[in-house]
C-alpha cells in the first residue's frame, strides 16, 4: 500500500520531473506526468608433461608413460615448463603447423608429452631450455618423455632454481590470477571478450619483475553443454593466452560443465561428460599433462626458506574421489597453501564447494583462490581472493583485469588487484603465509 | 510489491531530471531519419522455456553493452539486450550481470522497458520486469496514465544464482525471455516499422552503491537474416 501511494506522488508530481518522449530528451527515461491514476495492472596433453616424474622419468616409452599417468587416480605433480613461445617453438597450448601423431592425443601446437612444435620445420621438439628465451627466472628442470615418431629419455637441465615433478623452485613466489572469460549470451562467438582477455594477458606479460606462471579461476567459455561451440572460444582464449609467454594453469568453471552452477560433471557424476568438459580437458587440461580438472602444484624456494602448494579443486566435477584426493593434498604441510576453486565460499549450491570447505577447514592455508563472481574483492575473514573480472560481463563497479601476488622478503604476500586499462590499483593488501591480514 | 521496482526505477528516472515541475504532456517530436537497430525477422518464434536460452537469439539484433546513463561509460553491472520480431510479437532477451539477484526490499531488480512508436501522439508503453518473471506496467498517454493497460507478455527467465537469498550468496546473472505482442502494442508489425526504445536496470551490489546501466535508440523492423548476432 505504501509504495502504491508513492508510486501516485510520483505520478502527481511530488517528484519532479519532465515529461518528454523517450526518444527525444537525450535522458534514460524522461519520467511521468500528472495524469489520470487509475488501477495497475500487473501480469502477474595430452599427453603431458606430467610424465616427468620421478618414475616416469625412468620410462623409455614415452606412449606407455603417458597412459600410465592418464590412469590415475588424480595428477599430482605439473611441472614448470618454459615460456610458451620460444623463437619458432611454439609450446603445448600455441597453436603451430606440427601434425598430431596417429593415435595420440595431441595439446594444440600439435606435439604431445609437452614437447614443442618448431614453426619452421613442423616438427616437434623437446622444450628448450628457457634460458634460450629469456625467461628469467624459471628453468625447464626434467623435461621431456616423447614426441611423435620418438621414444624419448627424459634428460635433466641444470640450474640453481629448477622445477621438477614434485615440486619447483622459484626465487620468489611471484604469480598472476585471471578468472572468468566469456560472453555474456551462450553460443556468442562475436560476444567473446577477445579484446579484454588479450590485453590482460599482455599486462601480465609486461610485468616488471617477471611472473613466472599464471593462475586462472575459471569459465573461459560460454557454450551450448552438448555442441562444439565451446572449441572456437577456447581456441579465442588460448590465442589470448598466447600474448603470456610463462605457464598457465587452468581451473575448472561451472561454465566447463553444463553451465549451470549445480551441475557436476565427470564420468559417474549426474551430467557426465559434456562437449563443453570434454572439450575444456582436451584444450586446457591435457596440454598441462591433466587428466581430472583437481591437481595439486608444488613450489620451493632456492634458499630453501618455504614451501608453497596450491591446491586446484574442481567444484563442478565433485566426488568422493577427488574428496579423497583434497584430504590427502591438504594434509601435506607447506609454508604457503593455496586453494583454487571457481566459486568462492557464497556459492554454495555448487556441488563441491560445502563438501570441499569443510575438508579446507580442517587443515591451514593461506588464501582460497576463487573467480565465478564477476569482479575483483577480497573478504579476510574467509580469506578468500576473487579474481573473476577476466572478461565476464561485470557484475559491480570493478572493471576487467588481473591480481598480482608478489612475495616480500619478510614472506609476507602482497596481493594487488589491477586495473586492465589503467593499470591503477583497484585493491591492494598483504597477507601473511597464514592468511591473517598484514601490513 | 509488485510496483516496487517500478516504482524505485520511476523515482530514479525523476531523479537524472532537475526540472522544477513536471509540465503537461509535450507533444512527441520525431527525430530525423536517424540510424535505426535493424531487428531481423526471427525465422521463428524463440522458445521462452525457463532455463532456455534458444539458440534463434543468435540471429538476434543485439544492443551491445549498455551505458552508463550520466558519463555514457560502459555500465556496471553490465547489461545487454537482444532484438526478435514476427507478425505476432515483439521478442526482447534482457541480460543482466547481478552479483545479488533480488526480487524483494530496497533492493529489488527489474528491467525498465518503455516503447514507443514513432508517431507524434503515440503512448509510451512500460514495463518494469522483475527477476521473478513479474511484470507491471502502465501506459502513458498524451493526456495521463492508462493504468488498465495490460501487456498480455509472456515472461521466461533464466537464473544463475539464488533469488532473495537471506545467505547472501554470490550470484552471476538473471536472463528475461519477453514475448510483447503487437497488438498490446498497438501497432502492426512491418518491415520498416520504426519505433523508440528504451532499456534500463539499476542495481546495488553487495558495495551496496548503486549503479545504472541504459540503451535507448530508434530501432527498425528489418527481414531475417541468417548470420551471428551483431553487437
Amino acid at each position: 500500500m505504501m509504495k502504491f501511494l508513492g508510486l501516485l506522488a510520483i505520478l502527481s508530481g511530488a517528484v519532479a520531473c519532465t515529461g518528454t518522449n523517450i526518444g527525444g530528451g537525450g535522458g534514460v527515461f524522461s519520467g511521468y506526468d500528472t495524469g489520470v491514476v487509475a488501477d495497475i495492472a500487473p501480469v502477474d596433453v595430452a599427453d603431458t608433461q606430467a610424465a616427468t616424474s620421478p618414475d616416469a622419468a625412468d620410462a623409455f616409452d614415452a606412449g606407455k608413460v603417458v597412459d600410465a599417468i592418464l590412469d590415475v587416480v588424480a595428477p599430482v605433480d605439473v611441472q614448470v615448463g618454459p615460456p610458451q613461445i620460444c623463437g619458432n617453438l611454439n609450446g603445448p597450448t600455441v597453436p603451430g603447423c606440427c601434425q598430431c601423431a596417429a593415435g595420440k592425443t595431441c595439446a594444440p601446437n600439435g606435439c604431445y608429452a609437452g614437447w614443442y612444435c618448431n614453426t619452421q620445420s613442423c616438427k616437434c621438439q623437446v622444450a628448450p631450455d628457457p634460458a634460450t628465451c629469456g625467461s628469467p627466472i624459471l628453468d625447464a628442470g626434467p623435461t621431456d618423455t616423447g614426441a611423435p615418431g620418438t621414444d624419448a629419455i627424459a634428460s635433466e637441465t641444470s640450474g640453481v632454481q629448477s622445477i621438477g615433478p614434485t615440486g619447483g623452485t622459484l626465487a620468489s613466489l611471484d604469480f598472476a590470477i585471471v578468472g572468468d572469460t566469456r560472453p555474456p549470451n551462450k553460443d556468442d562467438l562475436n560476444g567473446y571478450p577477445t579484446a579484454v582477455i588479450t590485453q590482460i594477458f599482455q599486462d601480465v606479460q609486461a610485468e616488471n619483475p617477471p611472473l613466472p606462471f599464471i593462475m586462472t579461476t575459471g569459465d573461459y567459455q560460454f557454450s551450448s553443454p552438448n555442441s562444439n561451440a565451446a572449441t572456437a572460444q577456447f581456441d579465442l582464449y588460448l590465442q589470448a593466452q598466447a600474448n603470456y609467454t610463462g605457464m598457465v594453469w587452468h581451473s575448472m568453471g561451472n561454465h566447463e560443465c553444463t553451465g549451470a552452477v549445480i551441475s557436476n560433471c565427470g564420468t559417474g557424476n549426474q551430467d557426465g561428460t559434456p562437449q563443453t568438459y570434454q572439450i575444456f580437458m582436451q584444450k586446457l587440461m591435457a596440454p598441462l599433462g591433466l587428466s581430472k580438472p583437481w591437481y595439486v602444484l608444488n613450489f620451493k624456494a632456492a634458499d630453501g626458506s618455504w614451501t608453497a602448494k596450491f591446491v586446484v579443486i574442481a567444484a563442478n566435477a565433485w566426488s568422493s574421489e577427488q574428496a579423497t584426493w583434497l584430504e590427502n593434498a591438504m594434509s601435506k604441510p607447506t609454508t604457503y597453501t593455496f586453494v583454487v576453486r571457481h566459486e568462492g565460499v557464497m556459492v554454495t549450491t555448487a556441488p563441491g564447494v560445502s563438501p570441499s570447505a569443510a575438508i579446507i577447514a580442517k587443515y591451514p592455508f593461506t588464501l582460497l583462490l576463487v573467480g565465478h563472481t564477476h569482479t575483483f574483492d577480497y573478504y579476510a575473514s574467509d580469506r578468500e581472493v576473487i579474481t573473476g573480472n577476466g572478461g565476464a560481463p561485470l557484475a559491480t563497479g570493478v572493471n576487467y583485469g588481473y591480481t598480482v601476488i608478489r612475495q616480500r622478503a619478510d614472506k609476507a604476500l602482497v596481493i594487488n588487484a589491477l586495473d586492465y586499462q589503467t593499470h591503477a590499483s583497484i585493491q591492494k593488501f598483504a597477507v601473511k603465509p597464514d592468511g591473517t591480514p598484514t601490513k | 510489491m509488485r510496483l516496487g521496482a517500478l516504482l524505485f526505477l520511476m523515482t530514479l528516472g525523476c531523479q537524472q531530471q532537475p526540472a522544477p515541475a513536471c509540465p503537461a504532456p509535450v507533444p512527441v517530436t520525431l527525430p530525423e531519419r536517424e540510424v535505426a537497430l535493424a531487428v531481423p525477422r526471427a525465422p521463428r518464434p524463440p522458445v521462452l522455456a525457463e532455463h532456455d536460452d534458444d539458440a534463434i537469439w543468435q540471429t538476434a539484433a543485439g544492443t551491445g553493452p549498455w551505458k552508463m546513463p550520466q558519463s555514457h561509460a560502459a555500465a556496471r553491472p553490465y547489461s545487454n539486450a537482444r532484438l526478435l520480431w514476427d507478425a505476432e510479437n515483439l521478442y526482447v532477451c534482457l541480460y543482466a550481470a547481478d552479483q545479488d539477484i533480488e526480487a524483494q526490499g530496497a533492493r529489488s531488480d527489474a528491467f525498465l522497458v518503455q516503447i514507443q512508436a514513432e508517431q507524434p501522439t503515440a503512448p509510451i508503453l512500460t514495463l518494469a520486469i522483475a527477476p521473478t518473471g513479474q511484470v507491471t506496467e502502465l501506459a502513458r498517454l498524451a493526456i495521463g496514465l492508462d493504468a488498465k493497460w495490460a501487456s498480455e507478455a509472456r515472461v521466461s527467465m533464466d537464473r544463475d544464482g539464488s533469488l532473495n537469498d537471506a545467505a547472501g550468496e554470490d550470484d552471476e546473472e538473471w536472463v528475461a525471455f519477453v514475448a510483447l505482442p503487437w497488438s498490446r502494442l498497438g501497432m502492426e508489425a512491418r518491415v520498416g516499422l520504426r519505433l523508440q526504445l528504451s532499456l534500463e536496470r539499476c542495481d546495488v551490489p553487495k558495495d551496496g552503491v548503486q549503479r545504472c546501466g541504459a540503451w535507448h535508440e530508434a530501432v527498425m523492423l528489418a527481414e531475417a537474416r541468417t548470420s551471428a548476432t551483431n553487437r
